[in-house]
């Protein structure tokens, strides 16, 4: 066996093996509202695989990615009307960016999602994903007052990183709301879900003088340097 | 190593700088070749349809070299060891003049004497505080009158489009609400109209004019009509896309020496441009250069460029960087007097009106000059002791604020992150805007360029090195104006106005100039006013490092005017290329 047939062999398992960790829990007998809410959470992994069999996870495992669609979405949250940036593609944005432009970051990544989940077994006993919002929330709080010394970006030290994000926060949330924000070519924003929130139309080659003048809200489709 | 057939004229960089005296040389018959250290990216192949893109192009800078490509750094203090720093300009063909932001402007008269100006509106006594900080101002060894067919030649030329607002001594002759009455006479119109005002603009504009101000829309070098150049190069109009600033232009209404320039020179005959020619060093012979040493970065191979002259138009970093590293110090004023600009900021968000900042190139804005230069010379001599400063600002209205370059601007009693952030972001994205300042920053003796002794090239050439400091002019300043912006936007009808009126030190501002200050003394500067270096009198600096002060506005239309003024120079023996001191 190839070493690439290996790999997707194992991805394979590992994206079956998930689901039925994750029924054991339900199965085990919890309330009715989060039941419910782990409903929803299932839906969402769902999905999340489905686009990761589409797409091909590149530098995650689903488990890593689990988690860090977790912290996308406490850092961009769904509220009433718009997507949270889990559901927009963060993670995906990050775990395609980390195979390209970001390669440099992909080592650091993975060892700072393991940090974060040691840092959540160790003050809730455990991992991310499985927290409460509040506990994830004092989680990244805590991650964002780290000293440098226990930063794991902070700590990075050649020119190339010298030149990058300042921390470990800092890395993750201008990456998520990169994954928000930015073109759907890049894996996030899905259905411009990220653009729709702030009406941003995207990629317009044209504004007309009246769009420009306007002092209302501008009503363009949303494009993509893809639809172009 | 190959040595390449010797030219009359060796261009060392094809950006804004490389880009009029290789096309007017070419025109006047001499046989140019440019050697630019990046690739050759056109606007059908490369701009068109991927540069509709914030995250590739503004955000990460893809047209940008890496810090192994370019090696640079910064610190504020001269005993420190300085750290790696951020690159802001591109290397390629049209260089930075390919995704800067097209604000365009000729200098004021006073920005060539600033010495004499503060002096004599001022006095010694006044200007303590320059004395303290060790402040290295000086004059320009020319005058206004001088350049001013070459500022001209750069707007009809190059394309830059604008409202007159004083031609001739007429203040605003074509439009009385329309053009900047503190500009230096001119002597001919602009060529086109400026970019149309947008919700942003028409917001600042309410906001000076409530104050008895001067709006005016900048002149962009943008194309806002079909524009058919003297040289003969077309281009069309604007359409109003904000990728823009960051971005190569996907219609070619951006005016650069890629567009503008370089077809005129190809048309020629006499000109031929290398690309992917890293210029590596400068040879010199018994006081003269005789050739440059390059390599070709796609094959590795390195070629031997002679020539009888010799133009540095590298950015001003790169050029300080070649001379020092090719031995040529200037008696050891190479890289001394380097100024680049910090400024205050000012963010403001309205409750009652959308403004859509996303709409439009960052260039299209309306702005005062009410506060730059010495205009408001009356108000600064009430200022106190502590408080007074002289030059000052450009204060204007950009837009190109989209999502992923303005949901961090926040207030301090928002959150940086979750369920709050996110509300807020959603409410106030397309209420907010943020002032432009282009505070005049001093020279300083103790601001300056060198090599890194612990940072090399690929090549083994080191890179360059800041040392830069705010002082009591740059603070003084910035309060100032953080001041007068935030009353801008409060009478524009801002419901909140937050921002900074503290100044820090940086390693670029994307307006980096000195380094090889002009001057009419051989002792105390590195070129003669001709930009002609004084101890190799066939090699001239081009760009942005000759500028012995830095105005209160942005220097790319300047560069390029100094270029057409070299040309001018050598085309018509205006300087002797055996001897610097014998020029006219």
């Amino acid at each position: 066996m190839s070493g690439e047939q290996d790999n997707k062999l194992r991805g394979l398992l590992d994206r079956e093996q998930m689901p039925v960790s994750r029924r054991s829990v339900i199965k085990a007998g919890i309330g009715l509202f989060a039941a419910t809410i782990i409903g929803t959470a299932l839906r969402v992994d769902a999905q999340s695989e489905q686009e990761a069999m589409q797409e091909g996870l590149q530098t995650f495992n689903q488990e890593q990615l689990r988690t860090l669609e977790a912290i996308a979405d406490r850092i961009w949250p769904p509220d009433d009307e718009d997507a949270g940036a889990a559901e927009l593609g963060a993670a995906f944005y990050i775990d395609r960016a980390l195979a390209g432009a970001y390669s440099l970051y992909d080592e650091v990544y993975h060892r700072l999602l393991t940090q974060i989940d040691e840092m959540a077994l160790a003050e809730y006993g455990a991992p991310f994903h499985e927290l409460g919002s509040g506990q994830q929330d004092a989680i990244l709080t805590a991650l964002e007052n780290l000293d440098e010394s226990e930063d794991l970006v902070a700590q990075l030290d050649s020119p190339e990183y010298d030149l990058g994000p300042d921390s470990s926060f800092e890395m993750l949330r201008t990456h998520v709301m990169e994954g928000v924000f930015s073109d759907p070519i890049y894996g996030g924003n899905r259905d411009f879900g990220g653009w729709r929130a702030v009406n941003y139309p995207g990629a317009h080659y044209i504004y007309t003088a009246e769009e420009q003048q306007t002092f209302e809200p501008l009503n363009k489709p949303f494009l993509s340097v893809a639809d172009l | 190593m190959a040595v390449q057939p010797k030219k009359d004229v060796v261009i060392v960089g094809y950006g804004a700088a490389g880009g009029p005296i290789s096309t007017e040389l070419a025109l006047a018959g001499y046989s140019v070749v440019a050697l630019e250290r990046g690739p050759h990216m056109t606007t059908k192949q490369d701009f068109a349809q991927a540069q509709l893109d914030t995250l590739r192009w503004a955000v990460r800078g893809g047209l940008l070299p890496t810090f192994q490509d370019l090696p640079f750094t910064f610190r504020s203090d001269e005993n420190a060891v300085a750290n790696p720093a951020r690159y802001a300009m591109s290397t390629m063909v049209g260089g930075a003049s390919v995704h800067w932001s097209g604000q365009s402007w000729r200098y004021f008269e006073d920005d060539f004497r600033v010495r004499s100006t503060v002096m004599e509106l001022y006095g010694e006594e006044r200007l303590q505080h320059l004395a303290e900080d060790g402040a290295a101002i000086a004059d320009w060894p020319l005058t206004y009158d001088e350049v001013e067919p070459f500022y001209e030649k750069v707007e009809t030329h190059v394309g830059i489009g604008g409202w007159p607002g004083n031609i001739q001594g007429n203040l605003r002759p074509v439009d009385p609400q329309e053009g900047n009455p503190f500009e230096a006479p001119r002597q001919a119109d602009y060529p086109f109209r400026p970019l149309r005002d947008n919700a942003t603009d028409l917001t600042f504009r309410q906001g000076a004019l409530e104050l008895g101000l001067h709006p005016f829309h900048v002149p962009t070098a943008i194309t806002t009509v079909p524009y058919l150049s003297p040289y003969g190069v077309s281009r069309p109009p604007c359409t109003y896309c904000t990728f823009c600033t960051g971005h190569g232009c996907w219609n070619a209404s951006k005016s650069s020496s890629l567009e503008s320039l370089l077809p005129a020179a190809e048309a020629t005959g006499n000109f031929e441009l290398r690309a992917n020619a890293n210029v590596l060093r400068i040879n010199t012979e018994g006081g003269r250069a005789v050739s440059v040493e390059y390599v070709d970065t796609l094959t590795g191979e390195v070629h031997t460029q002679p020539g009888d002259i010799f133009y540095l138009a590298a950015y001003s970093y790169q050029n300080v960087r070649l001379l020092l590293h090719s031995g040529l110090d200037g008696n050891g004023l190479v890289g001394k007097y380097f100024m680049n600009r910090s400024g205050p900021s000012v963010h403001a968000i309205f409750t009652d009106r959308m403004i859509n900042g996303f709409n439009g190139p960052a260039v299209q804005r309306q702005g005062i000059d009410n506060y730059n230069g010495e205009v408001a010379f009356e108000e600064k001599m009430q200022l106190s002791d502590d408080d007074f400063f002289i030059r000052g600002s450009f204060i204007g209205s950009p837009s190109q604020r989209n999502p992923l370059q303005t949901y961090g601007t926040l207030p301090d009693d928002v959150a940086t992150w979750g369920s709050g952030f996110k509300e807020h972001v959603k409410e106030n994205l397309n209420r907010f805007m943020s002032l432009q300042f282009v505070a005049e920053p001093m020279p300083y003796e103790s601001s300056y360029l060198d090599l890194d002794p612990n940072h090399v090239d690929e090549y083994g050439v080191p890179g360059v090195r800041v040392t830069r400091q705010v002082k009591q002019n740059e603070q003084r300043m910035a309060r100032f104006l953080f001041r007068k912006g935030s009353e801008i936007m409060r009478a524009a009808g801002a419901a909140r106005v937050w921002g900074s009126d503290e100044v820090s030190p940086v390693a670029t501002s994307t307006h980096d100039l000195g380094g090889a200050r002009m001057g009419s003394d051989p002792s105390l500067s590195v070129t003669n006013r001709y930009c002609q270096m004084w101890d190799v009198p066939n090699l001239f600096v081009g760009g942005g490092a000759t500028f012995p002060s830095m105005a209160g506005k942005n220097p790319t239309q300047t560069i390029w005017m100094m270029s057409y003024w070299t040309a001018d120079a050598i085309e018509n023996g205006k300087v002797d290329l055996d001897d610097a001191e014998a020029h006219t």
